[in-house]
């Protein structure tokens, strides 16, 4: 069981990407294709992103003919700020994991 | 029927606050390319299921299952600390409850705190022994005060994450 609700692997590779283009609005078939996250975990994830208010939504306002209206998300400043605080996190454990196998032996 | 109109019947079991996100799935299923539409369409009914069925579901059944513990602790509690052990399971399972789902605290402090005058109804009835259960409705005070202070850990927590 993740320590926190958005340290999940699904969940930070969805922070992630959304923090590859921060101030983009994407949707979810585009974060879907993105993570390799299928639809029936990706949604609950947004679901509880935007609860936590990580994520903020919208509905797109003009879309072309023909085409049903995109569900669009995208980090807010705090997303942002944990998306960041996640791969820094990421980046770091490595190096613990070396450290720990140099001390075993 | 084909599974966009599945889909669309499913989505009606999702509670209020999901439904943004299940008719976002759905529009976008129509985007998605031929091959991948079947488990798209798979992964919505999946989301409908959980968000709809099991969230919905998940707070009775704990509900019950800590009413069935603490029925089934003050029946077979034999020592001199059976009540006191009674009585701590009342706290920490009313308080587990009341965290999980503070907006429902009232009713587990009601259920858990009723639980032991209920069992010990039910088995003076069985026995014809006569008694005074319903004074363990007092028990109820100690469930609502273990419920609320779970409620309140649980708000405490939502307010220190929004504020780191």
């Amino acid at each position: 069981m993740p320590a926190r609700p958005d340290s999940s692997p699904q969940t930070r590779a969805v922070l992630a990407a959304l923090l590859a283009q921060p101030g983009k609005w994407r949707y979810g078939y585009d974060i879907a294709q993105d993570t390799g996250i299928a639809s029936g975990t990706l949604y609950p994830i947004l679901g509880r992103l935007a609860d936590r208010e990580l994520l903020e939504t919208q509905w797109e306002s003009d879309p072309p003919e023909g085409r049903p209206r995109r569900h669009l998300y995208r980090l807010t400043a705090r997303g942002a700020a944990r998306a960041v605080e996640l791969r820094e996190e990421r980046a770091a454990a490595p190096v613990v994991r070396k450290r720990t196998a140099l001390e075993g032996t | 029927m084909n599974g966009e109109q599945v889909l669309t019947i499913a989505m009606r079991l999702l509670p209020r606050d999901r439904r943004e996100l299940g008719e976002a799935l759905l529009a976008e299923a129509s985007q998605v390319p031929a091959a991948r539409r079947t488990a798209w369409l798979a992964g919505g009914l999946w989301f409908a299921f959980r968000e709809g069925v099991v969230r919905r579901v998940r707070y009775p059944l704990s509900l019950a299952v800590a009413v069935g513990i603490l029925a089934t602790v003050d029946r077979i509690g034999t020592s001199d600390d059976a009540e006191k052990v009674t009585l701590l399971v009342l706290l920490a399972s009313a308080a587990v409850l009341g965290f999980l789902a503070p907006r429902w605290a009232w009713l587990a402090g009601l259920a858990l705190g009723s639980t032991v005058a209920g069992v010990e109804l039910f088995f003076a009835a069985q026995t014809g022994a006569s008694g005074g259960p319903a004074s363990m409705l007092v028990l109820i005070v100690p469930g609502l005060i273990g419920a609320y202070a779970g409620a309140a850990t649980a708000w405490f927590r939502r307010r220190l994450r929004r504020m780191v």
